[in-house]
């Protein structure tokens, strides 16, 4: 069921980012795209970019701030959701690494030192440079403004290249690096966590034993290995290895989910 | 570099307080509002501009309230409280003031009779407290080159 609707949502997200061009001519008070949107009149902005213009202008006003509540709020109750559910740029890495797999993948650890120290660092040069970097290394923001400039202007601009480029990157250093390690929406999203957020944990009762059967390593799609302790800050709740642990071992399954 | 001007309800901050999002160029009806790539500099890359000679600004109003940041001033309804810059003549290339009868700009100025008036030799004259900088006068003006431009104010 859940795998059935992540991917209805995946592409019901593209086909809107599409769509939004068309529908906003139609007065129906749809416009943006994943820096920024607004649906019938409720603005949703990326977290980040609202804490880099804070930054940027030392003021906000409550219009601004009131439209990050809805994003921190899906990211404070289920985590990293956004990037499994909604983003396309994890899609076209999804999807493109389904179909041509990579054997015996290096399995990466949960770790978010990576990512915090790019985000520090980049929030410092904010501070200095006064220049909005993380707009720009924002790939969900691009790939989805450049998408529906293409659709309203008919115009590719370089960013296709650059973006082939990291595909190719992605293929031939390490696959999904860049969610797993650089995509700072994402990273800061990641650390956006409570105790209570929703996560993926090993059954502790003892009469359930995991066989070892490893098919939770493959079915992920960050490359992760669900059997271990730590898979956060990286997993982004996509319970594609719960879903698969569930079908093998039915209501004995070692693998649940936990808010 | 080309000369360009932002939308309606930029301010002097506005490139500080731009998130980029690209909505306002997304509403745009007249396809006026363009996102800048690298043409004007990588400072300005995704920030929305208008080149009025090509495609000047209708005043529909629509671009103020989506703007998430408020790089726009959203409280922004009234046309003639717009500011995007300021329109002028250059005496030596309009047809009024060389002696040929030409009010293109006076007629499609849609702040009409107020930001552009004729005065009692025919030629006309920018009212530059009523001019909002729209460039619709800047886009009708039929010498090549227009004889009446409007810049904007710089925001970086």
């Amino acid at each position: 069921m859940i795998r059935i609707l992540r991917r209805v949502c995946q592409i019901l997200a593209f086909l809107i980012i599409l769509a939004i061009p068309y529908l906003n001519s139609k007065e129906l008070n749809i416009a943006g795209n994943l820096y920024s949107s607004t649906f019938f009149g409720i603005d949703i902005t990326d977290p980040l970019i609202f804490l880099q213009n804070v930054i940027l202008n030392r003021s906000f006003d409550l219009k601004f701030f009131l439209s990050i509540a809805i994003p921190v709020i899906i990211a404070l109750v289920l985590g990293k959701v956004f990037c499994s559910y909604l983003c396309p740029v994890n899609t076209v890495f999804e999807w493109l690494n389904k179909l041509y797999p990579r054997k015996n993948a290096k399995h990466v650890k949960g770790n978010g030192r990576v990512t915090f120290t790019l985000l520090l660092v980049v929030t410092i040069s904010v501070v200095f440079t006064r220049f909005p970097i993380f707009t720009y290394l924002s790939l969900p923001g691009i790939f989805s403004l450049e998408v529906q400039k293409v659709v309203l202007s008919k115009t590719f601009s370089f960013f296709w290249l650059a973006f082939i480029f990291l595909i190719l990157l992605d293929f031939i250093l390490k696959r999904r690096f860049w969610c797993n390690y650089i995509c700072p929406q994402g990273g800061f999203i990641g650390f956006l966590k409570t105790p209570r957020t929703l996560k993926v944990v090993k059954n502790k009762d003892k009469t359930v034993k995991c066989t070892g059967c490893g098919k939770c390593v493959s079915s992920c799609p960050l490359y992760l290995n669900p059997m271990e302790e730590n898979i956060y800050p990286q997993c982004y709740n996509c319970l594609e290895c719960v879903q698969t642990c569930k079908k093998i071992h039915k209501d004995y399954a070692p693998l649940s989910i936990k808010f | 570099m080309k000369r360009y001007l932002r939308p309606p309800g930029a301010k002097k901050d506005f490139l500080k307080k731009c998130i980029r999002c690209g909505k306002c160029y997304q509403v745009c009806p007249y396809k006026t509002i363009r996102l800048a790539f690298l043409e004007f500099g990588i400072h300005n890359l995704y920030t929305p501009f208008i080149i009025p000679r090509e495609v000047p600004c209708y005043l529909c109003m629509k671009c103020p309230p989506v703007c998430p940041s408020g790089a726009l001033d959203r409280s922004l309804t009234e046309k003639t409280k717009v500011k995007m810059g300021v329109a002028k003549i250059d005496e030596k290339k309009c047809l009024a003031y060389l002696g040929t009868l030409c009010r293109s700009c006076y007629q499609n100025c849609p702040i009409f009779n107020e930001a552009i008036t004729i005065d009692d030799e025919l030629k006309p004259k920018v009212n530059k407290d009523k001019c909002v900088g729209c460039g619709i006068c800047e886009n009708v003006c039929p010498v090549e080159d227009a004889a009446i431009i409007v810049s904007g104010e710089k925001d970086d």
